[in-house]
């Protein structure tokens, strides 16, 4: 043990500067690999006519084609309302919930680790085995409306009215992860110290006091990243959806999101190019989206 | 009032398992039932009295699986036997894998990012992010045709590689959220002690952090475990995983329902069991409290 | 720190060379490959080529719903099954694509052409409709059936009806009893609402489209279409709660679970009503043909296997369609649960005694039409999809729909089409 009051690092050839290109490299290495490669085959194929139907030496580029195409269809936009729809309320309910359930979560009592095990395994299960069951429960003459039946009141057509169905799909979202925002807060709950919750109590400051002043400000900056994150994969998440109201989003195409727009054109349509020009189109709203939402980060963070 | 507080408390949190574990019994229930007890008129709840529990479907998923054909004449599925044994391994395999990768690159990467002076820093983590935002089903064409070229698919290394890029991500961001709460005094002091960069992050800041590396890793596990379809289209033939097959069970329209209980079930035990073994570090509430801001 | 990773990258070679040595090693025979999509038959298919004599045979049997992804991923890679089977609709694609080998000559040469039933020649494997180029083997077929309960029936002497008309009188009458009359899968996804409207259509004499001019406008939003519609959307009435969304399961369940007296689906799920432990109502349900109305017509479905243009062994393929297509095992496919596309053997004893729903099949598919084959397949019926399931459940009215659905398809074929 060194006195002396100088850093002394164990392998003096290994600085810090080292050090830190050492520890980025992997993931840098792994995430350009794997990610540029589909990137810009998909920017190159969203500017040609390419289907899958067609044969190498037969597809032509089209510049700027069907992104106009796609800018000026009415029905492409409208996709991105729907997504906002479904997204906007998931997220929202994911965070107060998931974030209600971890403070509860957060004082001592008996058997509170099993019950935490339990909550979070709606978000492990299978997603599509997840609104498959759903999906049988929201049956018009289903589990959910026979309680709602007993109960006095009107079944409600969770899956058959355009109305519904959106909402009928957050409710299926929230259920599956909601964990996901509990798990987020429970880890920023952690880095709160007691002694300051001990201090304020000994200057007896009201609860409010507490969870505003103290809980917040900590925890704020992770839920950001939950809630960045969980947007990200709710806007691409087109699975629970597919199963629960088909491949075109129910009727009316009331679910029909801009991912599974993307699916339609690309998979069903055989119109690649016209597909990766949509996802490029998505991908670009939601970097703006991100890039807001990192804004309100890095203000949280102080 | 302190009473009212308490019960205020357990109703709620009563509310909220009911919310969440009503379709979890569902599921499990279903899993012990014949398919015609699953899809009765009036839902049969309670075992034992409303319908007669069965263990038929578990032993079909693990050692036999049958399909009827519309003559009533059973042909075993002959793909299907042993298949969600093999995939299971091979789930394990490739979820354990990509998640100690990620974590562990992961979390690296954060630490450098939030202590050191990375050139580019937030286009590195904007970067970082920005891997996660395009939808998969745009990538499937580009990703088959890279890993075909490769000769990538039908691999355990090809999969584990794309899912540890599928989970670095978020590891990055959430240990760097957690890694700028926790102030850089703690692991300078023990360094003015002695210690070196390493031991102070192995001594001071990974306990520190483990709560936060649990839950990256919890997610992680899970986002590995249950992807399906890069899965589906690039392993079909051999170091498959279970969610496919999950699929399959599915069938056309006629839906095996007891069975696919069943295998839910089963598949999703691991992850429980790994959740409930960690769970006191998902929980833990207090860190270190000395020297603060 | 780096031992750590150089022993984990040494560990992750590790196990690619082990998944590679795990790969299937090419055995001595011929292999062969076919992929459809998982349900019972193709399992029937799987246990009935393991008997095949000059090749060793691999069946791949993917879930529905990536049936065409992964056909289509495997054509664009030039590789997959030597042998593809395809639904009909996604053979103008294939075609267009030039993924599948033209079979009229070889299937003159080699197969009983007579024998097989017209519609299911065509249907399945003529492309483009009209031109005599075939390009599958029927290798299943399908059409529509109509599933009752015998007790029910019974109760109030009716026989199984004749006529839409007749149907939907039977089918209000059960609802005023307090059931569920009649119900079939009228959800907007994949084909679902349109193949139980077509036939309706037809039957009451109207047309989708002129298949000559590629005119739709003025040929669908006729009378005649109104008329089907309504007669949907009264049938519609008559189900229970919710029908709209409802998938091939909530169809079966409905019948299953007692819940209604009658619905119509696919003859390819028969086999989902035969056993008491999966649909409790087994022993009380009896199977017809679906009725017409002016005309009678039913939905066909079922579909051909091809030959892929990438298969490595062209003479080896079409050797097994030969031997699937021989009578012996013909017999045997149609006695365990497959559909033939052979009129002798669907009149055959072995076909006909196969199971209860079997010998209304053989007068059902005497009937059966089919609807486009283009590569624009989707898109068209995507628009017929969502408007149609709006106006069934009354959402938007019959002549409405019927119009836009028109306007829209017509715009569609206009641009694909230009002449």
């Amino acid at each position: 043990m060194n006195t002396t009051g100088r850093v002394r690092p164990r392998f003096s050839w290994l600085s810090d500067h080292w050090l830190s290109r050492l520890f980025i490299s992997p993931t840098l290495a792994i995430l350009l690999f794997i990610a540029i490669y589909p990137l810009i085959w998909s920017l190159s194929a969203s500017f040609t006519d390419r289907t899958m139907l067609s044969k190498p030496g037969e597809v032509e580029n089209v510049a700027f084609d069907n992104y106009t195409e796609l800018l000026n269809d009415d029905r492409a936009w409208e996709r991105f309302v729907v997504t906002a729809r479904i997204v906007i309320p998931s997220v929202l309910i994911e965070l107060v919930l998931g974030f209600g359930v971890a403070m509860l979560l957060n004082r001592k009592f008996g058997g509170r680790g099993l019950i935490m095990t339990i909550i979070l395994i709606p978000m492990m299960l299978s997603p599509v085995v997840v609104a498959l069951f759903w999906r049988f429960m929201m049956q018009g003459d289903g589990i959910i409306n026979y309680y709602i039946q007993a109960l006095g009141g009107q079944p409600i057509l969770w899956l058959s009215s355009p109305g519904v169905i959106p909402w009928s799909v957050v409710l299926v979202d929230v259920w599956m992860w909601t964990p996901f925002m509990m798990l987020i807060a429970l880890a920023g709950l952690s880095a709160v110290p007691k002694y300051l919750y001990e201090a304020a109590e000994v200057d007896r400051a009201s609860a409010w006091f507490r969870f505003r002043h103290i809980t917040l400000p900590i925890v704020t900056p992770l839920l950001l990243i939950g809630i960045i994150f969980r947007t990200m994969d709710a806007y691409k998440m087109i699975d629970i959806i597919f199963v629960l109201v088909g491949d075109r989003g129910g009727a009316g195409r009331a679910a029909q999101t801009a991912g599974l727009y993307v699916y339609d054109t690309a998979f069903k349509n055989f119109n690649t190019g016209e597909g990766s020009a949509y996802g490029y189109i998505m991908l670009v709203v939601i970097i703006a989206l991100a890039n807001l939402l990192i804004r309100q980060l890095n203000k949280a963070k102080g | 009032m302190r009473i009212a507080k308490q019960a205020g408390f357990y109703v709620l949190l009563g509310v909220v398992l009911i919310f969440f574990t009503f379709p979890l019994y569902w599921i499990v229930a279903s899993s012990f039932k014949d398919r015609s007890d699953v899809i009765s008129a009036t839902p049969k709840l309670i075992p034992f009295i409303e319908f007669t529990p069965t263990t038929n479907n578990y032993r079909d998923i693990f050692f036999r699986a049958e399909a009827t054909t519309g003559t009533g004449s059973t042909v075993t599925a002959s793909a299907d036997i042993s298949a969600f044994r093999d995939r299971l391994l091979n789930s394990i395999l490739i979820t354990g894998a990509s998640t100690l990768l990620a974590v562990f690159f992961g979390t690296l990467a954060a630490y450098a990012v939030s202590r050191f002076n990375i050139p580019l820093e937030n286009d590195f983590m904007f970067f970082v992010l920005s891997t996660r935002m395009l939808p998969p089903i745009v990538v499937l064409i580009p990703v088959f045709v890279l890993f075909s070229d490769l000769g990538l698919r039908d691999s355990y290394f090809g999969l584990i590689l794309l899912y540890t890029s599928f989970n670095l991500p978020f590891v990055v961001w959430i240990m760097k959220g957690f890694f700028d709460e926790i102030p850089s005094e703690y692991e300078e002091a023990a360094m003015i002690d002695g210690y070196s960069r390493f031991q102070a992050i192995y001594k001071i800041v990974i306990p520190e952090a483990i709560p936060a590396m649990a839950a990256t890793a919890v997610f992680s596990i899970i986002v590995s475990w249950n992807e399906f379809v890069l899965a589906n289209f690039l392993n079909r033939d051999s170091a498959s995983t279970v969610p496919p097959y999950l699929n399959s069970i599915i069938g056309v329209g006629a839906v095996e329902w007891g069975r696919l209980a069943a295998a839910a079930v089963v598949f999703v035990l691991p992850v429980v069991i790994f959740t409930f073994l960690v769970r006191n570090h998902l929980l833990r509430g207090v860190t270190f409290g000395a020297v603060r801001r | 720190m780096k031992i750590l990773s150089r022993k984990i990258g040494l560990l992750a070679v590790l196990v690619a060379l082990l998944g590679l040595t795990l790969a299937p090693v090419g055995a001595q025979d011929t292999q062969l490959s076919i992929i459809w999509f998982a349900w019972p038959p193709c399992d029937l298919l799987d246990t009935i080529t393991d008997d095949y004599p000059d090749a060793e045979v691999t069946v791949t049997c993917v879930p529905i719903d990536q049936w065409f992804d992964q056909i289509f991923l495997d054509f664009a890679a030039q590789g997959g099954a030597d042998l593809p089977i395809l639904d009909s609709q996604f053979m103008g694609a294939a075609v267009a694509g030039e993924h599948v080998v033209n079979l009229t000559e070889w299937m003159n040469e080699n197969l009983p052409m007579d024998d097989y039933v017209p519609a299911a020649l065509t249907a399945y494997g003529e492309v483009p409709t009209g031109s005599g180029d075939l390009y599958a083997v029927p290798m299943m077929t399908d059409t529509r059936m109509l599933v009752y309960r015998t007790d029910l029936f019974e109760a109030k002497s009716f026989e199984p009806p004749t006529s839409w008309s007749e149907l939907l009188t039977q089918a209000q009458a059960f609802k005023a009893d307090g059931g569920n009359g009649f119900a079939t899968h009228w959800n907007p996804g994949g084909d679902l609402v349109a193949t139980t409207w077509n036939h309706i259509l037809w039957s009451f004499g109207g047309e989708l489209w002129d298949p000559e001019t590629y005119q739709v406008e003025g040929i669908l939003n006729t009378e005649a279409g109104v008329r089907a519609i309504e007669m949907s959307n009264a049938l519609w009435q008559t189900a229970p709660t919710g029908a709209g969304s409802f998938g091939f399961d909530e169809v079966v369940g409905a019948m299953c679970n007692g819940s209604t007296a009658m619905v119509e689906i696919w003859y390819g799920f028969g086999g989902a009503f035969t056993s008491t432990d999966s649909c409790e109502y087994a022993d009380r349900i009896g199977f017809a043909v679906v009725p017409g109305e002016d005309e009678h017509f039913i939905s066909l479905g079922g579909m051909g296997i091809s030959l892929s243009k990438y298969s490595a062994n062209p003479e080896a393929a079409l050797g097994l369609i030969q031997w699937l297509q021989s009578d012996e095992v013909q017999l045997r496919w149609a006695a365990e649960g497959g559909f033939p596309g052979r009129i002798s053997i669907l009149e055959s004893d072995e076909f006909q005694n196969a199971a209860a729903y079997t010998p209304s099949f053989s007068e059902a598919f005497q009937l059966v039409k089919d609807f486009w084959n283009l590569p624009e397949y989707n898109a068209l019926l995507g628009i017929q999809q969502e408007y149609l399931n709006l106006a069934i459940t009354g959402d938007l009215g019959a002549q409405e729909a019927l119009d836009m659905i028109a306007a829209e398809q017509q715009e569609l074929l206009d641009e694909a089409y230009p002449e």
